[in-house]
């Protein structure tokens, strides 16, 4: 049966929307190794481990471009004045609740709730990989790194905290 | 383009079966993510995204009127009227849901996506170009492309699910190894009364089988689409384990939404033949139904999900070996105006 070349143009047309749209899809999957997200790009179960510039799979490397990936050790949390609003007791059960590790980005996300709310933050923060050093901050509100989450990003990309455990 | 029938038979059986996805995801949500618990509330907190900047009605909202919209679908899907309509406000609105519910945007969540966006894409793209217009309407070679969209998002995601794991972590075979596919393999050993330990040659079907068929079978249905019925057998049977002992049995129903795209338009043809109550398709779904109350280890609500998830596919499987028998009888067996398999359909 011969088709016409409308048909066939057509045929083009569309094969090229769908291959764009699994690339981007494969762009997305492909995210954990740039350190950008693991969260809805195929990784469930998958049980691979990752740092800055390491990760446990046998051939694909990882060159993290962002922080957003990293766990963050918290502690010394000084909130004043005290929380009262339901809102900002919950972020402070979080950021003080013992035995978590806390994903950089949702930190940010929580001290700029708290902030925005009024507000100070102290603490003490390292980077859970590796062999940092506690960084004492008095005014954590200050600090962008800490309190300043990416808005523009529509979803979480990573679980906001897991349990404490050892990390290579 | 509303009013311009679905010319597909797989693309109307995905738009069905977006119906079931739809309530495993909903028990999902009820089962895991209780949003209606103090600790739920105060997780989605602390989870970056949209949510934190809108009302807290808006994600609630939004996922009302996504099941009013199902439920909408489901009504378009029976009556064959208004399905793209149906269809496209769906889209939208899971579009809307993914953005804004504050917990579960996982796996199951961008795959669907990425389905209901590949449909709506193309049936966009085939409306600019006035392909999609009541007079002028090439539906049947655009639902074909629609279709050939849904299976190569399938593929893209199971293929990228197999290379993630090709690591040092999943892939040890060990029992006291970090392996998830050797803790889902143990517990489906001692639920199904199969030992209390499995064996050596299951441990590697389960940890590299794996790999293997998320990485192979997709891609090779998509290829050579002949294959395609027993592909799906596979990753139903590779499947299998996680709706029995893992409480997961919402995303492997999304998944095989998606299959009916690796089939060609023959082969939906002659099983839909098939799909009539028979000894193949009852004796399929009651396998089925058999096997997930043998080895489901507690009643839930993604457990009985299970059991509806296994019969359907029972079902399926059913009428896709009748279909396969009734085509090795010969030509005889099959009507002359049966369309041909074609690696193009």
């Amino acid at each position: 049966m011969s088709v016409s070349p409308r048909g066939r143009a057509l045929d083009r047309w569309l094969l090229s929307t769908v291959i764009v749209w699994a690339s981007l899809l494969a762009i997305n999957n492909s995210l954990p190794y740039l350190g950008l997200r693991d969260d809805s790009c195929q990784t469930m179960f998958c049980d691979m481990e990752w740092g800055r510039d390491w990760n446990t799979h046998y051939f694909i490397p990882q060159h993290a471009v962002s922080d957003v990936w990293a766990s963050l050790d918290v502690s010394d949390v000084d909130i004043a004045p005290p929380p009262t609003s339901r809102r900002d007791q919950a972020l402070a059960r979080w950021l003080t609740e013992p035995g978590r590790v806390r994903n950089t980005e949702a930190v940010r996300v929580g001290l700029w709730q708290l902030c925005g709310s009024g507000h100070r933050v102290a603490l003490s923060v390292r980077r859970a990989d590796g062999e940092h050093a506690f960084v004492h901050q008095e005014d954590a509100c200050a600090v962008d790194a800490l309190s300043a989450p990416h808005l523009w990003v529509p979803v979480r990309l990573y679980a906001p905290d897991e349990p404490v455990r050892a990390r290579r | 383009m509303g009013r311009i029938p679905i010319a597909d038979v797989r693309l109307r059986w995905y738009l069905a079966l977006l119906v079931p996805c739809f309530v495993g995801h909903v028990l999902q949500m009820i089962s895991e993510d209780e949003p209606w618990a103090e600790w739920a509330w105060e997780h989605a907190l602390v989870n970056a995204g949209w949510h934190l900047l809108l009302p807290d009605w808006v994600p609630w909202v939004v996922t009302a009127a996504l099941g009013g919209a199902v439920l909408g679908l489901a009504v378009a899907v029976l009556r064959q009227n208004n399905e793209r309509t149906a269809f496209l406000m769906v889209a939208v609105l899971y579009a809307a849901h993914y953005v804004t519910y504050p917990w579960r945007i996982r796996n199951h969540m961008t795959t669907m996506l990425g389905g209901l966006g590949v449909v709506a894409l193309v049936w966009g793209m085939a409306w600019a170009r006035v392909a999609l217009r009541v007079g002028f309407s090439e539906a049947r070679r655009v639902d074909a492309a629609a279709v050939r969209g849904l299976a190569v998002v399938i593929a893209t995601q199971y293929f990228s699910a197999g290379l993630h794991k090709m690591n040092t972590g999943f892939l040890d075979p060990s029992i006291d190894g970090t392996s998830s596919a050797i803790g889902g393999l143990t517990a489906f050993w001692v639920y199904g009364d199969l030992g209390s330990m499995p064996p050596i040659w299951a441990r590697y079907a389960a940890t590299y089988g794996t790999v293997l068929i998320e990485m192979g079978a997709p891609l090779l249905a998509l290829l050579l689409p002949r294959i395609a019925p027993v592909a799906i057998a596979v990753l139903m049977a590779f499947h299998f384990p996680q709706i029995a002992v893992m409480n997961v049995s919402d995303y492997p129903m999304i998944a095989s939404g998606f299959y009916v795209g690796l089939l060609s338009r023959g082969d939906a043809h002659r099983i839909a033949r098939c799909l009539e109550p028979s000894h193949w398709t009852v004796g399929g779904a009651s396998i089925g139904v058999a096997m997930q109350l043998w080895f489901m280890p507690y009643w839930g609500g993604l457990m009985v999900f299970g059991i509806f998830v296994m019969s359907l596919w029972g079902w399926a499987l059913g009428a896709m070996a009748h279909a396969r028998f009734k085509a090795a009888r010969g030509p005889g067996a099959a009507p002359s105006s049966a369309p041909h398999s074609s690696p193009t359909d």
